[in-house]
């Protein structure tokens, strides 16, 4: 493909600008909604996990071995086996991490009861490891034992404010425990469930309740760079026999599946979109060529190849294609750009969501590689939908193609 | 004169002892009222018959239930009726909690924590029917409103209650009258009336206790031939006794 040949292809678009114009909107069409669509599923699925992670669970656990299959607050870690995690953690480098004890038990107001979470945390270390203590929205964070913080949606549902008591009783190690805590604080955490079905209280309250000194888990902050199933397998192996060390997405196969399923199913739903796009293009280069059958027999009879045309066919559709591609990926990222702001999917959404644990705000990605997605158009429609219409541009005999009208 | 003298010794014997009496009973603390009380109410062992009228809205149900208890750590409930509910029961022995139900053929257990539940989602609690409504979990303030205690009991700090505040009267004989349950704004959340008192040796004994919600929903127990510090088979508490109820 030489300057001249480009030129004229490019002067050859220019002269039918409305059909010029249908094929760049085909290909734009089809970029834009394959840069869309991969944006906002990397966006959303990162939002589900990410919300999780920094919010709610940590990037990794750290519990005992046996505790997944029966989690009841004796099956945890003693009060030895958590100096030794945490001894080994930080001698592997790692300083966010924040020990928890979580029972499953019942909180009561005077307006009524209901099941719940109750999660010991470590007032000084949590933070550090999640944000859920400091996404308090009325009142404030724990800072003294028998102090509880309440999901707005749950103190709303059982009608408790600031200051009032409510009990927590959970079945305890030898009997079952109840104790009275002052609500000093509701958190919204933007995870629905989370809001109406977990408590915070000091991991020293927990531990009176349950009559278990040791901790259910030890969650822990990695960046968002590193892998965290690798860093799993690192430090199991450090802590040896007697320690189950997972990520968040081993821990929530469920989840992982869904995530792993969307991105496979996004390659055929791309091919799908190219595929049309191709047909849309090829159909619009051919009629093009049937259109202009006399000046393509001019052209060979004063002396251009067959070959040059069919190249030159080519190259308009090639060149059509790449401003289609250029026009859609730069809408789809604009339109990203706007989304990676953050969707309301509202707390009926995220409800539906049930153990994705969905979050009310979700932020679509804007992952340079996406143009790569879209790129598979351009191929798709400059060169394969042309190939035919180039074939039948090269295959003109001169006089007959001028003396058609 | 003789005669006299003794007369006069025994009048004033008798008027000492009653304003002994008065004196004691006007030195009584607000927890001794409050044990009195609570000793009326409930004795070593408890075997009666109950009958439960509730009503839940436009909804009335009634129940007839057996209770056996021993102490604060060994209680049976068994239903008797209606026909849909006879033969299950719950059982508490210690720190475990059964419910049996015969279409279940075998007895669960429940965690402990079932005790505060209301029986029939609103009502007496299971706890209430074994144990009593009072427990020690309350500082306690008293007045004299005629020949009646009446007490305010407030949670103490760390106590698993969830009310702001009780009011409870008590007659001069140690029977309760009512218990008003306040929540932690002032508002009334619940009222329990004490009537139809029986006399039994060493004790007396409401045998009509009608407890009203706020919302209105309503329960009424009536005790049948309650019988205190009766001996009990212990072979009652066992989960073979609770399940041969079917």
């Amino acid at each position: 493909m030489n300057q001249s040949s480009v030129r004229m292809a490019w002067r050859g678009l220019w002269r039918h600008p409305r059909r010029t114009l249908l094929m760049i909107g085909m290909v734009a069409f089809a970029s834009l909604v394959i840069i869309l669509l991969w944006g906002t599923m990397d966006g959303f699925m990162a939002s589900m996990t990410n919300s999780q992670i920094s919010v709610d669970q940590g990037s990794l656990k750290v519990r005992a071995a046996g505790y997944a299959k029966d989690p009841a607050s004796e099956h945890g870690l003693t009060p030895d086996a958590l100096s030794q995690a945490a001894a080994t953690l930080e001698r592997a480098g790692i300083e966010r991490y924040a020990p928890r004890l979580s029972a499953y038990g019942m909180v009561k107001s005077a307006y009524g009861a209901t099941g719940v979470e109750i999660r010991g945390i470590d007032l000084v270390r949590e933070s550090a490891v999640t944000t859920l203590p400091k996404l308090v929205v009325q009142g404030r964070g724990l800072e003294e034992p028998g102090e509880v913080v309440l999901g707005t949606a749950l103190a709303k549902r059982l009608d408790v404010r600031l200051g009032e008591r409510v009990v927590l009783l959970v079945q305890g190690e030898r009997a079952p425990e109840s104790l009275a805590f002052s609500a000093v604080g509701f958190f919204a955490s933007g995870i629905p469930n989370l809001d109406k079905s977990t408590v915070l209280v000091a991991i020293d309250d927990a531990r009176r309740l349950t009559g278990w000194r040791g901790a259910t888990e030890i969650a822990v902050a990695l960046p968002r760079s590193q892998n965290a199933d690798k860093e799993a397998t690192k430090l199991g192996g450090l802590l040896g026999m007697g320690f189950d060390v997972q990520s968040f997405l081993s821990l929530n196969p469920l989840l992982g599946q869904v995530l792993k399923i969307a991105k496979v199913e996004m390659v055929p739903m791309m091919l799908i979109l190219a595929l049309l796009a191709g047909f849309g293009v090829a159909n619009t280069v051919l009629f093009s060529v049937l259109e202009r059958t006399r000046e393509f027999g001019v052209m060979v009879a004063v002396g251009m190849s067959p070959k040059r045309l069919a190249r030159m066919v080519e190259t308009e559709s090639l060149l059509a294609s790449a401003v289609g591609f250029v026009v859609g990926g730069a809408a789809g990222y604009l339109l990203l750009f706007v989304m990676s702001r953050g969707i309301s999917i509202g707390t009926g959404w995220a409800e539906m969501g049930g153990d994705f644990a969905l979050p009310t705000m979700l932020y679509a990605s804007t992952s340079g590689w996406y143009w790569l997605a879209s790129f598979s158009v351009v191929l798709v429609t400059g060169l394969v939908a042309a190939w035919y219409p180039a074939r039948r541009a090269a295959a003109l005999e001169p006089v007959e193609a001028i003396r058609e009208t | 004169m003789k005669k006299t003298m003794t007369l006069l010794a025994a009048a004033t014997a008798a008027l000492v002892l009653a304003a002994t009496g008065i004196a004691l009973a006007e030195d009584l603390t607000a927890f001794q009222v409050m044990a009195k009380a609570r000793a009326n109410w409930q004795g070593e062992t408890l075997h009666a018959l109950v009958a439960l009228d509730v009503t839940q809205g436009t909804q009335s149900r009634s129940y007839r239930v057996e209770v056996w208890s021993q102490g604060e750590t060994l209680g049976l409930v068994r239903f008797l009726a209606p026909a849909a509910d006879a033969g299950s029961g719950y059982l508490m022995n210690g720190d475990h909690l059964w419910y049996y139900a015969p279409a279940a053929g075998k007895a669960v257990s429940l965690p402990r924590m079932a005790l505060s539940d209301s029986l029939f989602g609103s009502g007496p609690a299971l706890e209430d029917l074994l144990q009593g409504t009072l427990s020690d979990n309350y500082d306690a303030a008293m007045k004299r409103d005629g020949t009646d205690y009446l007490l305010t009991l407030t949670p103490q700090p760390q106590a698993p209650v969830v009310y702001g505040h009780l009011d409870v009267r008590i007659r001069e004989d140690f029977a309760i009258v009512s218990v008003d349950y306040y929540d932690q704004r002032g508002g009334i959340l619940r009222t329990a009336r004490f009537s139809e008192y029986l006399s039994l040796p060493g004790r007396i004994v409401a045998t009509q206790i009608m407890v009203e919600e706020k919302n209105g929903d309503r329960s009424v127990e009536r005790l049948e031939n309650p019988e205190f510090n009766v001996a009990i088979d212990p072979k009652v508490f066992t989960v073979e006794f609770l399940e041969a109820g079917k």
